[in-house]
């Protein structure tokens, strides 16, 4: 079932008498449950694309179908409703608030919810905390956590709302490699359990823990593959 | 929606308890308006209750009559210098004539001046007013040494006089005055007796002063044959509104004015409850005068709230950013830094208020050790007041920086550094 249609999708930044084109007409579909990288160098519209991608932004032309639904010129409102229901953001540099604690943080997305009339926001929370094996963090602020720890619970906000896609933009880019491998181990594990993920990198490394790999450069697909030799992350087998 | 509101509360008060100084200050303004406008109003209340329980004490079921036309509203003509001759001896006994006013219990007359009196080397100048003897039975008051005049001395030009307490610690000090003989314009007066101490009550003080019989006063003294006032006392206030009447009818006829209306009147009747009423009026307008000018602080206070969620909100930048990717949409985010706004303002108030009372309590505390007789009087409406003007304050001078917050867009606040 296609998740994502997108279609000559263009991008571009007016500033002054200057055009950027950052995105030149992009095409290509994601299925459900795929586990797709977008990889390319820095500059390359990555970010812009998965940003349209997660309603955070808005093309300048072309067709964009989540689930069969027109987005294209929805309006603001519209757009944070879609960003509630249907998607969860993970970012490098975790972006989790520092006066909430963990289990405020991951109930977060759950405040702005409309669709859910009688729901525990704490048991939830909890229940995802536990998923990514943090449950006795939940008290504690998140100045008072490891990076690794950090980009967990920015995963357990990511899927707090049962999303029907996850974007992780870098996630282990500003963590040490051990906690990356643990973030990726996780993202793999959701993937497993029927998540839809979109990876965005620059180090071609990242981008082979994905199933797939769709490449850009200067706003446009030079590449779209499955990946042959997929790295399996296992931070069990690395403490060893 | 109820269970969200709490929640937008409660962390709302987690960002204002993170930075406590910041918040302090900011409240500074609200709390210093607010607490103005609470011991401004409590203040004003507890003088206008001094001034008025003051008058209250002189009754309100006494009437004056003034001699001449005055407007509904305005002060008697009299009181504007203007010596108008038209009330005389005789008015004030046709007024005491119990079958032309039945609610009345008595009636005084007066003429008034001022004068030098002396004794022996000491002299002094003081208020000397010329009675009838129904005196103490309208203006109450009560004698120290001695007697008070008589129904013959008040006719017959007798020169005796009644010394305020203040009158004669000022020519005899300690010694006895009853007998001796004080000198008012060249002529001599024995002192036959000595008004007990009562102190100022509504401007009036009793005790810098000299009675004297009427008729005395206006021959020998002041060389007049009309009254400056008469003063009567009504059995009870309900009758006040028929004695005036009784009073105008009782004037009119003896004065031969056929003019029911009022208009042709040579002479004013007044109550004491009307004096009551003017000067409520007036100090009511005075307090309200007042608070509005402590209120101008609390529009000060809030351009500082207005200030400071402006910097909040650029310092909150990614976090509204955050907010927005998870699905905040603009009215949420703008509800939220409303609340704040609006909690901060509401702490601030509470606070004010409380700094208020205990501010108007001191004074309350300062002003009784001084002997006032002062009341402490806080209005249940003046607190309420506060409360949701300080509120409103806030809702209103943090609008502006709560819409500018949910307006931003969501990818241009998260990169935000």
């Amino acid at each position: 079932m296609n998740l994502i249609n997108v279609k000559n999708l263009k991008k571009e930044f007016v500033s002054g008498d200057i055009t950027t084109k950052v995105l030149r007409g992009i095409s290509f579909n994601i299925e459900k449950g795929e586990f797709a990288a977008i990889m390319g160098p820095s500059g390359s519209g990555k970010s812009t694309l998965m940003h349209i991608l997660g309603f955070l932004d808005k093309a300048t032309s072309g067709e964009y179908k989540f689930e069969n639904r027109d987005i294209i010129g929805l309006e603001d409102n519209e757009l944070a409703r879609w960003r509630n229901e249907k998607v969860g953001f993970v970012f490098q540099s975790f972006n989790l608030l520092p006066r909430l604690t963990v289990l405020e943080n991951v109930k977060l997305p759950l405040t702005y919810a409309t669709r859910y009339k009688n729901i525990n926001m704490e048991e939830q929370a909890k229940k995802i905390l536990k998923k990514v094996g943090l449950e006795h963090r939940m008290r504690y602020y998140t100045n008072q956590i490891s990076g690794g720890e950090k980009q967990r619970v920015a995963i357990a906000r990511a899927l707090v709302n049962n999303p029907s896609i996850i974007f992780a933009d870098e996630p282990t880019g500003n963590l040490d490699s051990k906690s990356g491998i643990q973030i990726m181990e996780i993202l793999q594990k959701l993937n497993r359990d029927g998540n839809t993920i979109i990876l965005v990198t620059h180090e071609t490394y990242t981008s082979e823990h994905a199933k797939r790999i769709i490449k850009i450069a200067d706003g446009k697909i030079v590449g779209d593959y499955q990946v042959k030799n997929r790295r399996i992350a296992k931070y069990g087998e690395m403490l060893k | 929606m109820f269970n969200k509101l709490k929640q937008s509360i409660a962390s709302s008060i987690a960002v204002l308890l993170s930075n406590k100084i910041r918040s302090f200050l900011t409240m500074l303004g609200i709390i210093i308006g607010v607490s103005a406008v609470i011991i401004i109003m409590a203040v004003g209340a507890g003088a206008q209750n001094l001034i008025l329980s003051q008058i209250e004490s002189l009754g309100t079921n006494t009437i004056g009559i003034m001699p001449g036309k005055s407007e509904e509203s305005g002060p008697p003509t009299s009181a504007m210098g203007i010596v108008i001759t038209t009330l005389t001896y005789e008015d004030a006994m046709a007024i005491k004539n119990k079958s032309n006013v039945p609610n009345l219990i008595d009636a005084v007359a007066y003429t008034k001046a001022v004068a030098t009196v002396s004794y022996k080397s000491n002299t002094y100048d003081t208020n000397l007013n010329g009675c009838t003897v129904s005196y103490l039975a309208v203006e109450g008051g009560e004698l120290k040494d001695g007697r008070f005049l008589t129904k013959a001395e008040e006719k017959n030009l007798a020169r005796v006089a009644i010394l305020g307490s203040a009158v004669k610690n000022e020519l005899f000090g300690n010694s006895t005055a009853i007998g001796k003989k004080i000198k008012i314009k060249k002529h001599l007066f024995e002192i036959i007796g000595v008004m007990k101490e009562r102190g100022t009550v509504a401007f009036q003080d009793y005790d810098d002063q000299i009675i004297i019989p009427i008729k005395t006063m206006q021959k020998l003294i002041v060389g007049v044959n009309h009254l400056g006032l008469i003063r009567a006392k009504i059995d009870s206030e309900k009758n006040i509104e028929r004695a005036i009447s009784d009073i105008e009818i009782t004037l009119r006829d003896r004065h031969n004015i056929t003019d029911m209306s009022g208009d042709s009147d040579d002479f004013t009747v007044r109550s004491g409850a009307e004096a009551l009423d003017m000067i409520t009026v007036i100090t009511d307008a005075l307090r309200y005068f007042l608070a509005a000018m402590a209120a101008i602080s609390l529009i000060v206070g809030g351009i500082g709230i207005m200030n400071i969620m402006l910097v909040n909100i650029t310092e909150r930048t990614r976090e509204i950013g955050l907010r927005k990717a998870v699905g905040a949409n603009n009215t949420q985010i703008m509800n939220q830094f409303l609340i704040e706004s609006a909690i901060l303002t509401f702490i601030g108030g509470l606070i004010g208020i409380v700094i208020g009372i205990l501010i108007s309590y001191i004074i309350t505390f300062v002003a009784n050790f001084l002997d006032y007789d002062w009341a402490f009087i806080i209005s249940p409406i003046s607190v309420i007041l506060a409360i949701i003007v300080s509120t409103v304050v806030g809702l209103i001078f943090g609008l502006y920086p709560a819409i500018k917050a949910g307006q931003l867009e969501p990818i241009e606040a998260l990169r935000y550094e």
